[in-house]
């Protein structure tokens, strides 16, 4: 299952290839930042290594690390005033973004006013960051309004069929194949196919055809890699060990992303979506990592192509419920 | 499959047992979930999961303590003994010039048992034995026929001397240390081989019977030396099977049944040939023993034990050599792989064990005058004049010298490959039964949380329609059983009939055969000297031979035919004497021999048609069990299928399946139970002809003893016999054996085939209105409040995810394991 030799990857051509990267950050972003009150802070989620650098790489601003956020209101302001414009450089798209953001705003604009009224001094610095929260309100507002105008299954079946046009271009093909399932399935999770699964109850029939579509196309796939690399033996004993040696020799940046994408702060995650959990150990700790051999209880040790299917959508079942609208 | 992938699937089968059972425990703990139990309820509670729980923990036990059997066989004097002392390190089995072994009986490996302990836990048997032995004896005592027992010749005395001065026996339930064992083990088979006696002729099918079983066999339990410390006991107990030869079983029915079944059951199987036989004229011996055994295990786990290989020389055969006379002369190379066909010395790797064994124990060899072993082991360690080096040997040389001994054996390579493949096909079949008891309690419990699940998506009507339609579903087994009892009948009917068939055919071919023997008899009306020769000439070879091949049609003019045939070229002869039927005699020798002879020969004639009905039987009866097992689980199916389809039409996702009907035709002796009815009806006299064999019966049923003291009369002058009373015998006793056959068949359907329809019926029934009781139940969380059923939905939602993952996980090994 080892990668083809990737060309030198940078932040921008990785964000290129996996436009989730994006969709999540700003969510975790979001979800970082606190409001409280006259106080704004953005606390620390457990996986801010690859968000630091996304957050440093859009702000330019590397001295504003949020450990510094709270010295003063005005570095507070001035942290804010850099999520607002990192609002505005990445389009928002999910559905699930666009709702904790406009939530996020709501908050935040009465913790400005809150500020403004008692802080004399930023009253002005307040009124340009309210003025630029509108303008993000706003674009919010439109996304939404979108969402709702256009014909939801149409885009999901779109984005189906050209995520996997993507991968049977193999052009994921610098990952070991399981990962490849994973990113198609994650930026499906991210994209118009995750919004249109999200809107709809589950066992809905359009919402039923659609997921077995998605299961059919990435068995079809899947098992197309599976016999280019293991012919026709279909069942591998020593995947955990080979994909384990396969991350730790993936490009670092690449790995990184990984262990981004496959971060999940749920409690039981564990249990709730063991193949990405695992993915997630492989990618972010070290080899004696004692959680990667906790997760390894969770996931089957014996793997056929029908079942690594089985894992993967279950996970994303999980996932979908656990972030249902 | 190979060893690498039956452990990497042995690992992922315990780790789904792990978490299944930790699953099964935390859904126990969901409230509004599973029930607590109810013993007049029929449903899958508390009590049914705890039971999953059990059984899959007990799965787990099997699985990580491994009962590991490596079966040792040996042609005669190839040195079986000696190759088990080899392993054990210790004298633990007596050895003679006689084939020792007559029970098979397991050494168990048990770390720190450094004394030898056989435990026996049926005694019983043995005592019934003893008893029956020690009254034959006296008997034969008293009317001084004592002498013409065989015996052996060093124990034989204090056998009998025991015998006939106690009818009590003395067996014990344990017998500690090496000493003890051996003269139990030597006691029990003198005792077996006088039972044997045709003077005596106690029924030692049923001990083998009694101890047939590997929970009932002798059991010695030593830690064997070879496998201290060794890495696969962390997973395993590793036994050693003592099997008698095959020698031995050819002359029971039932141990050549307890053979093959220990045989199929062991892990590895050590088949032990002796070199110094190769190429000599025991050769046919040996070929013939293995001819016996062939088909009793397959070629992946014969591990084929060349012994003696150290008296090779210049002259006699290589390494490479041995091995090509193996595959083409005594085995077929379909039979057996050259890489599993090792050249070694038990011997020398038995002196080797056991000095290592007694270093280990004492630091230092005992004296040569003390041990005589000792003495063996020098001079393989030393060659001539070992005594020398003997003396002032350091203990660090003489374990060299023992290492030495050791490799010289050749005796490493197999038994290290023999235990690791022996530990992979015990884990392989451990795997199986273990995942399919996960598959079976994951589908239940994946039912029961999708009924519930469904019950808290579905409306009321939606629930209730399910009800009826399972309600109608169960009362529709009544007819099913109604509709499986109508085809079986249908099927008994017929087999009865084709038996029925089967055997007037065969009293056809018997009749004919005999009215062509006592024809010539009763048409010749000339004297015995004047005509004997014109009956000889009239009757040909070819004529005989027509006969034959219109007998046994289909057959090839084979040996066994052309043995019969000489039989009654015998009979022909006195036949030919015959005057009307009745024959006479003028002197009593020749009556008896002329009665004797006519006796072997239809005996023989019977005995080979005998086989032939049951052999037919046996396939008849096979077809049907598969034909009537068909019926069962086609009905089956398709109750189960339509249950299914109308839960699903209500909104229940539901998985039912019953594992199918299948009758374990293999296990079914045919051979005993024809013969058990008709020995049953057979009075055991000692010293009584033929009395086990279905002749003998024919005598006890037509009520003669024997037909001299019927149908011939003792006279002075002149003896005669009455023919027509010889023919009616016969016929009388093919048309008993027609009966005997078609009851037995019939009586077998209903005994062994019907209780097993029964079983799998109400399993049927049950296993429904299980589900009825679990939607029931389900029930009660349509009163929950809103809350309640969300923290329900959301917490089933997640085990459902779990049992799914589980499933999927299973259904890997399970394409593994057939890969």
């Amino acid at each position: 299952m080892s990668p083809t030799q990737p060309k030198a990857i940078t932040l921008d051509s990785l964000l290129e290839e996996h436009p989730q990267i994006r969709e999540k950050s700003l969510v975790d972003l979001t979800n970082g930042l606190e409001v409280i009150d006259d106080h704004i802070e953005f606390s620390n989620p457990d996986n801010t290594g690859f968000l630091s650098r996304l957050w440093r790489h859009v702000t330019g601003e590397s001295d504003r690390r949020q450990h510094a956020i709270n010295q003063h209101i005005s570095t507070s302001l001035k942290s804010l005033e850099g999520w607002l414009l990192y609002l505005e450089k990445n389009s928002i798209k999910s559905n699930m973004g666009i709702i904790k953001i406009s939530n996020k705003l709501l908050e935040t604009r009465q913790a400005l006013l809150l500020i403004k009224n008692s802080h004399d001094k930023v009253k002005q610095d307040v009124d340009i960051i309210l003025g630029r929260l509108s303008e993000v309100d706003v674009k919010c507002k439109q996304l939404d309004d979108r969402i709702d105008r256009v014909d939801a299954g149409r885009l999901a079946e779109q984005q189906l069929s050209a995520v996997f046009d993507r991968w049977k271009a193999r052009r994921l093909h610098a990952y070991p194949m399981l990962l490849r399932v994973f990113f198609v399935l994650d930026e499906l999770y991210w994209g118009d196919f995750g919004n249109y699964i999200r809107h709809h109850k589950p066992n809905h029939a359009e919402e039923k055809r659609l997921l077995n579509q998605l299961h059919d196309k990435a068995l079809i796939q899947f098992e197309q890699d599976w016999k280019d690399f293991h012919g026709e033996s279909s069942v591998n004993i020593s995947w955990q060990h080979v994909l384990l040696q396969d991350i730790q020799s993936m490009e670092p940046i690449r790995r990184e992303a990984m262990a981004y994408l496959t971060h999940e702060n749920q409690t039981d995650a564990i249990k709730k979506m063991p193949m990405i959990t695992y993915l997630n150990q492989m990618a972010s700790g070290s080899l004696d990592n004692p959680k990667l051999v906790e997760c390894s209880r969770y996931v089957p040790r014996v793997l056929t192509p029908d079942n690594a299917i089985n894992h993967f959508l279950l996970d994303y079942e999980s996932r979908y419920e656990s972030n249902k609208i | 499959m190979n060893i690498e992938n039956i452990e990497a699937l042995a690992a992922e089968t315990l780790r789904l047992i792990d978490v299944v059972t930790a699953e099964l425990d935390q859904a126990l703990n969901v409230p509004h979930f599973i029930s607590e139990a109810n013993p007049h309820e029929n449903t899958i509670n508390a009590s049914e999961v705890r039971k999953w729980v059990d059984d899959l923990i007990n799965e787990n036990n099997k699985l990580t303590q491994l009962e590991i059997v490596v079966a040792v066989i040996g042609t005669m004097k190839s040195g079986k003994s000696t190759t088990i002392n080899a392993i054990a390190g210790m004298d633990l089995l007596p050895n003679r010039e006689t084939a020792m072994t007559t029970l098979p009986t397991l050494i168990r490996n048990k770390h720190g048992q450094a004394i030898p302990v056989l435990c026996l836990n049926k005694l019983e048997p043995l005592q019934n034995l003893y008893r029956a032995v020690a009254k034959a004896v006296k008997e034969l005592d008293d009317s001084g026929y004592i002498s013409d027992l065989n015996l052996h010749k060093k124990d034989g005395d204090t056998l009998l001397e025991m015998l006939l001065t106690s009818d009590q026996p003395h067996f014990k339930t344990e017998y500690i240390g090496q000493n003890e064992i051996s003269e139990f083990l030597r006691h029990l088979n003198d005792l077996m081989r006088l039972a044997k006696d045709k003077r005596i002729n106690f029924d030692v099918d049923s001990i083998y019977e009694a101890y047939g079983q590997s929970s009932e066999m002798p059991v010695i339990e030593v830690e064997l030396d070879h496998l201290k410390g060794s890495r696969e006991e962390a997973k395993g107990v590793i036994s050693i099977l003592d099997t008698p030869g095959p020698n031995e079983f050819g002359q029971s029915e039932s141990l050549r049944r307890v053979f093959q079944s220990q045989l199929r059951k062991a892990s590895a199987v050590f088949l032990i040939i002796d070199f110094t036989q190769m190429n000599t004229e025991a050769d046919a011996a040996v070929r013939q023993q293995l001819e016996s055994v062939k088909g009793f295990f397959s070629k992946d786990r014969l591990y084929v034990i060349v012994n003696k290989f150290d008296q090779a020389n210049s002259r006699t055969m290589n390494s490479d050599q041995v091995k090509d006379f193996v595959m083409d002369h005594l085995l077929e190379p379909n039979l057996v792989d050259p890489n599993l066909i090792f050249p070694v010395s038990s011997f020398n790797a038995y002196l080797a064990n056991r000095a290592r064994h007694h270093m280990f124990t004492h630091d230092v060899l005992p004296s040569p005058q003390e041990e005589p072993w000792v003495r063996d082991f020098a001079k393989v360690a030393f060659g001539d004049g070992w005594e020398d080096d003997l003396d002032d040997l350091t203990p660090a040389r003489l374990h060299k010298k023992i290492d030495s001994v050791w490799n010289k054996s050749q005796f490493e390579n197999p038994l290290e490959m023999a235990v690791k493949a022996a530990h992979a096909t015990a884990a392989e079949k451990s795997i199986d039964s273990a995942i399919q008891k996960l598959k079976e309690c994951n589908r239940e419990y994946l039912n029961t949380l999708n009924i519930y699940s469904n019950t808290l998506a579905n409306d009321m009507d939606r629930i209730q329609t399910a009800m009826s339609s399972l309600r109608a579903d169960i009362d529709h087994c009544v007819s099913v059983r109604n509709d499986v009892i109508k085809k079986t009948g249908t099927l008994i009917s017929e087999i009865v009939r084709k038996l029925d068939m089967i055997l007037k055919t065969r009293r056809e071919d018997i009749l004919k055969t005999i009215d062509y023997l006592f024809e010539r008899g009763a048409v010749q009306q000339k004297s015995y000297n004047e005509n004997l020769r014109n009956t000889l000439d009239s009757v040909t070879n070819e004529n005989l031979r027509d006969l034959f091949s219109t007998l046994f049609s289909g057959g090839s003019y084979n040996r066994r035919e052309k043995r019969v045939e000489s039989k009654f070229q015998k009979m022909k002869i006195r036949i030919s004497e015959a005057n009307s039927g009745v024959m006479e005699f003028r002197d009593n020798e020749n009556a008896r021999r002329f009665v004797e002879e006519t006796e072997e020969a239809i005996e023989e004639l019977i005995n080979e048609i005998d086989k032939e009905i049951e052999k037919g039987v046996n396939a008849k009866l096979c077809q049907s069990a598969e034909d009537i097992a068909g019926v069962v689980n086609e009905n089956m199916r398709e109750t189960l299928e339509s249950a299914m389809k109308s839960l699903g039409d209500s909104g229940f996702e539901v998985v039912f399946h019953i594992q199918a009907l299948a009758f374990d035709i293999d296990r079914v002796d045919f051979h005993s139970i024809y013969n058990k009815a008709i020995n049953t009806k057979t009075c055991y006299e000692t010293g009584r002809r033929h009395k086990k064999s279905l002749w003998g019966w024919l005598c006890s049923k037509v009520g003669t003893s024997d037909w001299g003291t019927e149908t011939y009369q003792y006279q002075r002058t002149s003896y005669s016999i009455d023919l027509s009373e010889i023919k009616s015998s016969t016929l009388s006793y093919i048309d008993s054996l027609i009966q005997v056959f078609s009851n037995q068949s019939v009586d077998f359907i209903n005994n062994h085939f019907q209780p097993q329809i029964d079983a799998k019926l109400d399993e049927l029934g049950n296993y429904l209105q299980k589900y009825q009781g679990v939607i029931r139940n389900s029930l009660e969380i349509a009163n929950l409040d809103q809350s309640e059923k969300s923290n329900l939905k959301q917490r089933l939602g997640e085990m459902i995810g779990q049992a799914k993952r589980h499933e999927g996980d299973i259904s890997s090994v399970l394409s593994a394991i057939s890969h």
